[in-house]
Formats: structure tokens, C-alpha cells, sequence
């Protein structure tokens, strides 16, 4: 089972997990192994249900900002990857990952086609898929 | 020491080197002829073929299939003249012995079509079909029948189709090439009078609505209105909550009546009145559908409708990609793959998103698939939750009619919402549905409908927090920390971290030393309010 990931970058790693305390049990491992962790940055969210795939977008936000922000932010289903590292991994021929992309893209664009009916405005969905590659029907896409 | 070969020996190589040189004949015969009809098939697509080479290439090697006539589908939208596509069919005809042969016929029509002589046209079909129907043949019909629609006569068509999908409502083929048919009559931009008549025909909700009020003028005269509408009060009794709307209660009122009419519910009402009725009437008539179309009061027409709604109906949770008429949608059952295009009515339609998930019965009237009307939306991650939560119930039915005991049977579980695997892709992955199983999903998630409903309108209504296994409040941190020395060796030393396989490079997955189960998946959630009951009742079972 999966508590974190840590991804090194000399004298700074970025850790990701899903609670305080798992960051707090992670940074005593840290110092425990003599490295004297301090936190630099750190961003948080709580993932509500219906956006457990990330953040809710911002009406008064720019246009693409949500979209820009969400290919590189860690995604709860998809095991913290991001939308990117998961359409790159599905490329190589990771089924699963292919298909739970899938299903959040298709999540993301019923959502936007609640938003488009209620006169908002949309995530764009196509957009992503272009960015992701992902654009062509799923059956043709998979291994 | 050299030994002289016996006379048997060498009589047995040469029968084996006959039989080699032959064996390398065949092989390039078979090399040969496979070349000679790769290059035929290039000139039929060749646009430069002249009329006679096509004629004789077609008669050769596609004289007895509809493919002959798809070739001319394919020459003219590569740019070859009708002119020359009315040359092929004069050739072939007159080379024909009679009668000709179906890739004559084939080409026949497809030339007269170019040329503009519908009766001729019409007339090549028209033998098509008889051939088709003479040989027994119900796809060669089928193929007819799309090639008219392919060939601009959708309306016709929709007209040869329909009887056949009448009698056989669930025949994927005929749907599909009817739902072909009817989409092209629907985007014409100025459609004939064949076409107009199709798509009205289709459109048409009366014989259902004739059939839901004769329906309900029957529960209201005999027993099994009170039988329906105690086990709808008592389902919503069962399940309601305070946060329901009033529309709601009358969606989920709606629903209810829908299980109630269809399947037999008695036993499950534990209603007195319900056990008399069923026994009054026998086993065969176990529900209100089946004690109206057997009741001699009712009509022929409303009989056979109402026949056809018990034997072919489909509860379930059904996906859909455009919720757009036109004129009708594909629904892709998430449980059991089956796929059905279906007619809604239009209010149904109003604010549907795509991928959206109707749960709800879709119902056969005449052949042509409509959805009653009476279901609840769900979003694709519902959807998902649900389909999951359904596919288990009917496994769990599955065992239990296998004789397995139920104390060894697996307890009901949650419905995962956000956490089920991805339903709504899994008919796109090659996964072909099993038809067998398919039959049991129906009823099982005709008997569910209502506690789902109940469970996402809950789901929708409460504050549901997101725990990791652990238990703890979900936050999704991602800190940039300070170290000092060469922190990932030494982390990397330890058993707990190691490389990820596909992960990023150099990346440290940081593994915990709990059991996950059968799931890998690290999200649970935990809900701020208890749990309705969840109920995993058998359904009730057909009796045919």
C-alpha cells in the first residue's frame, strides 16, 4: 500500500501524501535517517467526493487555468499520479491507467456538460484530451 | 564405413521428396492465387479499372455476396462516374445465366440508383430480400435492408426493418441497422416522405402510453393495484429520509410502480393480499403485466404489447454517451454490456449530460426500445458505484441459485462511491458481455432500483468526508522539504522506500505495511450518517 512519494531534487525532495500525519510520520523518518528536514512550500487540498479526480473550478478564474493547473496536479484516483504522468504510463501500455483516465475525463466532461446547460462555463474538456493525447475513441487507444 | 541404402529406404525417399515437391507446388499455387487476388481487389478499388475489368473481377471472385455492391458504394466515392457504374451492372447482367446471382443483383441496384430509376431499384431489393428470405437467411435480409439505407432510402429501410425487430425486439444487428437508418433519415436536411413517416412512427409514444393507461385502469379494478402501490408505500416507507423533495418521493414513486407491474413482488411485500392474488390467478400470471395481457377484457393489441413488455424489458444502469435525440440514443448497459438504442421522451432528455447514466427500465412497444420515462439520472461516477454495487448482487444471486450455502456467502458491501473501478469504460475494452449473465442482470437490478435511487440521493444530500486507510481526514499535501546530505540514498536503503515501477524518474514510493485487500486503491470514505439498510433480496425469478 501506497503512504507517499517523495521525488528528489538535491538539497530539496517534494513530498506527496494524503494527511498531516503521514506528513509528520514521514518528516521523522526523515530526520530520524540524520537528514534534517525543513518545510520549505506546501500546498494542501481536501478532496471533496464528487471532486476526488481535483479541485472544483474557479468561475472568475482565467480561461485554461483550471485546466492548465489540473494535468499537473496529483489526482486522488489516480493514485496521486498526475493527469499527465497517467496518460504518459497509459502510452506505454498501462491498461489501468488508460481506463481510469478515461473515466475521469469522461466524469470531467459530464460535469461540463451540467455547467454548459446552467449558462457557466465549461472546463474544456476537448482541450485536454488534445493535451493528453488522448483524443481518438478508447478501443483504438489501448494495447 | 559406407552403407548402400536398401531398396525400401530409397524407395520411401522418393515418395517423400514426391510429396515435398508437391506440398511446394500447392504452397505457390496457393501464394500465387492469393497474389492474383490482392492485385484483383487493387483494381476493383482503382478508380482507372475500366467497367469490363470490375464486371469480371466482381463476377469472379464476389459473385454471390452484397460486398459486390459496397464495391460500387466505394468506386463512386472515389470519384468513378455513375455512368460507368451503370456499365458494370449491363455487363455483369448480360453475362449473367439466370436468374443472376446476388452480387449482380447487388451491383444491379447500386447502378440503378446512380442512374435514378427507382423502380428498377426497388426492384433488385425486391429480389434481394426473396433470395435472402428463400435461403433462410435473416442476415442476408438484414444486409439488404442496410444497403437500401446506405443507398439513400432510410425511410424504406426503417419500413422493411420494423416488422422484423417486432418480432425480435433484442436482435442487436437489426437494431443496430435500424438505429443506422434512422439516424440518417433524422439528419437529412429535407427528408421524403418515406423518411418523415419512419421517424414519426418512431416517435410515437402512443401504443406505450395506450399500454400505461390501460395498465394502470386495470390496477385500479382489480387487486393488484393495492398489491403495487403497498409495495411502493413500503419501499418508500423503507427508504425514504427527511431531505427528499417532493419530486423525488414522486420519481421514486414512479419507479417503484415500474418494478412492481413488471416483476413479481408478493412475497417481497409480505402483503396477505399479494399471496391470494398470485395464487388466484397461478404461478404464470405472478405479476400485474402478466395478469392484464392474460385477462380477457384485454385487447389483442394491448395484450401483445403488454407480452412483450414482460418478456423483453431491461432494468438497468444504463450509460449514455449523447443524450441528444436523433432521433434516438445508444444505451450501453453497464453491468451487462447489452446495448440498446432507445427513444426517450424528450422531457427525460432535458439536461442530460454526456455519459450520463440512466437508471430506469427501458421497454420494447412494437419492437422499437423506449424508456417509460420513470428512472433517475445518474453522473458517471454513479454510474460506476452503482453498476459495481449491482454486478456483485448478481454474482451473490448467482452462487446462491448455485447452492452455495449462504452462511459462505459474501455479506453485501458498500456502494463505493468514487472508489468503483471505471464501469463506464469497460464495454469499450474488448470485453464481450455474457449473454447468460446478462439475463440475470435485469431483475436483479430491477429488485435494487430502489435502494440505489435511495443511496445516491443520500450520497448527494450528505457531507462525505474523504479518509485515507488510515482513518485519517483526507488531505492531499504536496510539501517541498528542506534536507540535508544525500537524503534519498539513505531513504532508499530503508525496506519501507523503494523505485516505483513507471514512476517518475528517481521517485521514491514510500510503501506502508497494511494488507490493502483485494484493492490497491489508498482513498476509503467514510460517511457522516448512517448507512440505510442495504438489501440484497433475491428478485423475483420469471417463470416462462
Amino acid at each position: 500500500m501506497i503512504l507517499g512519494r517523495v521525488t528528489p531534487g538535491g538539497d530539496r525532495v517534494r513530498v506527496q501524501v494524503n494527511s498531516h500525519r503521514r506528513l509528520r510520520k514521514l518528516l521523522r523518518i526523515l530526520a530520524d535517517i540524520g537528514a534534517e528536514p525543513e518545510v520549505a512550500e506546501q500546498a494542501q487540498s481536501e478532496p471533496s467526493l464528487d471532486f476526488a479526480w481535483g479541485s472544483v473550478p474557479d468561475g472568475g478564474s482565467p480561461p485554461r487555468e483550471w485546466e492548465r493547473a489540473w494535468l499537473e496536479q496529483s489526482v486522488a484516483v489516480l493514485d496521486f499520479r498526475t493527469p499527465r504522468h497517467a496518460a504518459a504510463s497509459a502510452a506505454e501500455g498501462n491498461t489501468a491507467e488508460a481506463l481510469q483516465l478515461e473515466g475521469l475525463l469522461r466524469q470531467l466532461e459530464y460535469q461540463a456538460g451540467l455547467a454548459t446547460a446552467r449558462g457557466e462555463r465549461p472546463i474544456d474538456t476537448e482541450w485536454l484530451r488534445t493535451e493528453l493525447g488522448l483524443t481518438g475513441p478508447l478501443g483504438e487507444r489501448l494495447p | 564405413m559406407v552403407v548402400a541404402k536398401s531398396n525400401r529406404r530409397k524407395r520411401q525417399d522418393r515418395v517423400k521428396a514426391v510429396a515435398k515437391r508437391a506440398e511446394q507446388a500447392r504452397r505457390h499455387a496457393k501464394a500465387e492465387r492469393e497474389q492474383q487476388t490482392a492485385e484483383r481487389f487493387r483494381r476493383l478499388l482503382d478508380p482507372l479499372s475500366s467497367p469490363a475489368d470490375v464486371a469480371e473481377i466482381l463476377a469472379a471472385e464476389l459473385p454471390d455476396s452484397l460486398a459486390a455492391g459496397a464495391m460500387m458504394q466505394i468506386r463512386l466515392s472515389s470519384g468513378v462516374p455513375g455512368e460507368e457504374i451503370a456499365q458494370t451492372a449491363r455487363l455483369m447482367l448480360a453475362a449473367a445465366v439466370e436468374p443472376p446471382q446476388i452480387g449482380t443483383l447487388a451491383v444491379a441496384a447500386w447502378a440503378a440508383h446512380v442512374t435514378g430509376d427507382e423502380d428498377a431499384e426497388r426492384g433488385y431489393a425486391s429480389e434481394l430480400l426473396s433470395r435472402a428470405d428463400a435461403a433462410d437467411d435473416p442476415e442476408l435480409r438484414l444486409e439488404v435492408i442496410r444497403a437500401a439505407s446506405v443507398r439513400g432510402h432510410p425511410g424504406e429501410a426503417c419500413e422493411l426493418i420494423e416488422p422484423y425487430l417486432r418480432e425480435r425486439p433484442d436482435d442487436e444487428l437489426g437494431a443496430g441497422i435500424y438505429a443506422e437508418a434512422l439516424a440518417k433519415a433524422h439528419a437529412e436536411a429535407e427528408p421524403g416522405e418515406r423518411e418523415r413517416a419512419a421517424l414519426t412512427r418512431y416517435g410515437d409514444r402512443s401504443g406505450l402510453e395506450a399500454l400505461r393507461a390501460a395498465i394502470d385502469a386495470f390496477l385500479a379494478r382489480t387487486q393488484w393495484g393495492a398489491i403495487t402501490r403497498n409495495w411502493a408505500d413500503a419501499e418508500q416507507s423503507r427508504l425514504a429520509a427527511a431531505y427528499w423533495q417532493a419530486a423525488e418521493r414522486d420519481q421514486f414513486d414512479a419507479l417503484a410502480v415500474e418494478v412492481a407491474v413488471t416483476y413479481p413482488v408478493a412475497g417481497a411485500s409480505g402483503s396477505p393480499a399479494a399471496g391470494e392474488a398470485a395464487s388466484d390467478d397461478g404461478p404464470v400470471n405472478d405479476t400485474p403485466l402478466r395478469a392484464f395481457a392474460a385477462d380477457p377484457a384485454t385487447p389483442g393489441e394491448l395484450a401483445a404489447r403488454a407480452s412483450e413488455w414482460d418478456q423483453h424489458a431491461q432494468f438497468g444502469i444504463w450509460q449514455v454517451e449523447e443524450p441528444k435525440a436523433a432521433p434516438g440514443v445508444w444505451c450501453t448497459e453497464l453491468v451487462s454490456g447489452l446495448r440498446r438504442y432507445t427513444q426517450f421522451p424528450a422531457p427525460a432528455l432535458a439536461g442530460a449530460a454526456p455519459w450520463s447514466v440512466w437508471l430506469g427500465p427501458l421497454v420494447p412497444t412494437d419492437g422499437i426500445w423506449r424508456s417509460t420515462g420513470n428512472g433517475i439520472w445518474l453522473s458517471p461516477l454513479e454510474g460506476d458505484a452503482a453498476a459495481e454495487y449491482a454486478e456483485q448482487a448478481v454474482w451473490h444471486m448467482l452462487e446462491a441459485l448455485s447452492g452455495v450455502p449462504s452462511d459462505q456467502l459474501p455479506e453485501p458491501g458498500e456502494i463505493r462511491f468514487g472508489q468503483a473501478e471505471p464501469y463506464c469504460v469497460r464495454w469499450e475494452t474488448g470485453e464481450e458481455p455474457e449473454p447468460e449473465f446478462g439475463e440475470s442482470v435485469g431483475p436483479v437490478i430491477a429488485r435494487l432500483a430502489t435502494v440505489l435511487v435511495s443511496r445516491v440521493w443520500w450520497k448527494r444530500s450528505v457531507t462525505v468526508a474523504l479518509t485515507n486507510t488510515d482513518g485519517e481526514p483526507m488531505v492531499l499535501i504536496d510539501a517541498t522539504v528542506t534536507v540535508s546530505g544525500d537524503a534519498t540514498e539513505r531513504l532508499s536503503a530503508r525496506s519501507d522506500f523503494g523505485e516505483e515501477e513507471g514512476g517518475l524518474d528517481g521517485q521514491l514510493v514510500w510503501w506502508g505495511d497494511q494488507d490493502p485487500g483485494p484493492s490497491d486503491e489508498p482513498l476509503v470514505m467514510h460517511f457522516h450518517q448512517d448507512d440505510p439498510p442495504t438489501c440484497w433480496t433475491q428478485p423475483g425469478t420469471r417463470s416462462a
